[in-house]
């Protein structure tokens, strides 16, 4: 599994015009129904940075779109062999590839409270928090890995977050800029920041 | 004697009845904009029954797991984790909200 990410000074160069011509008709659909200009940037964003992760790692040339699974993972219907996922938050965009099924979660840190704290943390998770001297950091940061876990196995949001237990995973989760990205599934290989330029093809 | 001996009192009682349905959903529609507003940089004009959450408003899993627990506090009921999946409009959570 490669990581591929790019932060908001990248993003924010983008031509949202010549990004939008670029995408599958879905994709474009998904992008300009956002209300906000940085969601619609950051949805067309993690399109294009997938193609160029598929496209460096397989040499596969693709623009259609998506179909998804019961629970909403993306998946390329032409090639079900080949792995990935993606994630955006205000800060940066996410795409993981790999052989096999991949979860990816890129997040900024944030403020929390207790009852979301009792909502997430099993009691390792909890007792982790408890020790923590930045304790947005680290809720950020089992928040980030519980999410790339549960994306990989597909299930997204499942009954009973509490059961998952991150600190018992094996989850890779690195700082890159302002943002915490965790990324699971297959054999780690490595995260690398990849810029779609003013001259994308 | 039957209400529906009644035709016009019958009617009031519908009415009355109704019309406190209506003030009570509107009441569960007003919490929950505001709850909304407060994780979104958007007026309570830019929303309805049907916006979609993270289609539309743009938000995180994050969000949306932090907002339900302000609705556990806000409407005073338990939320399981099952149940988020279902909120995908505003609708869909004050009909979850006037379900329990």
């Amino acid at each position: 599994m490669i990581t591929f990410y790019a932060l908001a000074s990248d993003i924010a160069g983008l031509n949202m015009t010549e990004a939008l011509a670029l995408l599958p008709h879905d994709r474009r659909q998904k992008a300009l129904r956002y209300r906000s200009e940085i969601d619609r940037r950051l949805c067309a964003y993690s399109y294009l940075l997938f193609q160029k992760a598929i496209q460096m790692i397989y040499e596969l040339t693709y623009n259609g779109e998506f179909s998804y699974s019961e629970h909403g993972k993306p998946y390329m219907p032409e090639h079900p062999e080949i792995h990935f996922n993606l994630s955006h938050c205000v800060k940066g965009v996410a795409c993981a590839v790999g052989d096999a099924p991949v979860g990816v979660d890129i997040c900024e840190i944030r403020d929390f409270n207790d009852n979301m704290a009792a909502r997430v943390l099993c009691t390792n998770e909890a007792e982790r928090l408890r020790h923590a001297d930045n304790k947005n950091a680290c809720f950020a940061e089992i928040w980030s890995r519980k999410e790339a876990y549960l994306k990989m196995l597909g299930t997204g949001i499942v009954d009973g977050l509490r059961d998952v237990d991150t600190t018992a995973l094996s989850i890779t989760t690195q700082v890159v800029g302002d943002c915490l990205l965790s990324m699971c599934g297959g054999r780690f290989e490595g995260i690398t920041r990849l810029t779609i330029g003013a001259d994308y093809k | 004697m039957g209400a529906y001996l009644l035709n016009l009192p019958m009617k009031t009682y519908h009415l009355q009845n109704k019309k406190g349905l209506e003030a009570h959903m509107n009441d569960n529609y007003d919490k929950t904009v505001q709850i909304l507003k407060r994780h979104t940089k958007y007026p309570a004009e830019d929303m309805n029954g049907d916006t979609f959450l993270v289609a539309d408003l743009g938000l995180s899993s994050f969000d949306i797991v932090n907002i339900v627990c302000e609705f556990e506090d806000a409407f005073e009921l338990e939320i399981p984790d099952k149940d988020i999946r279902k909120f995908q409009t505003i609708g869909d959570v004050v009909a979850y909200i006037e379900k329990q």
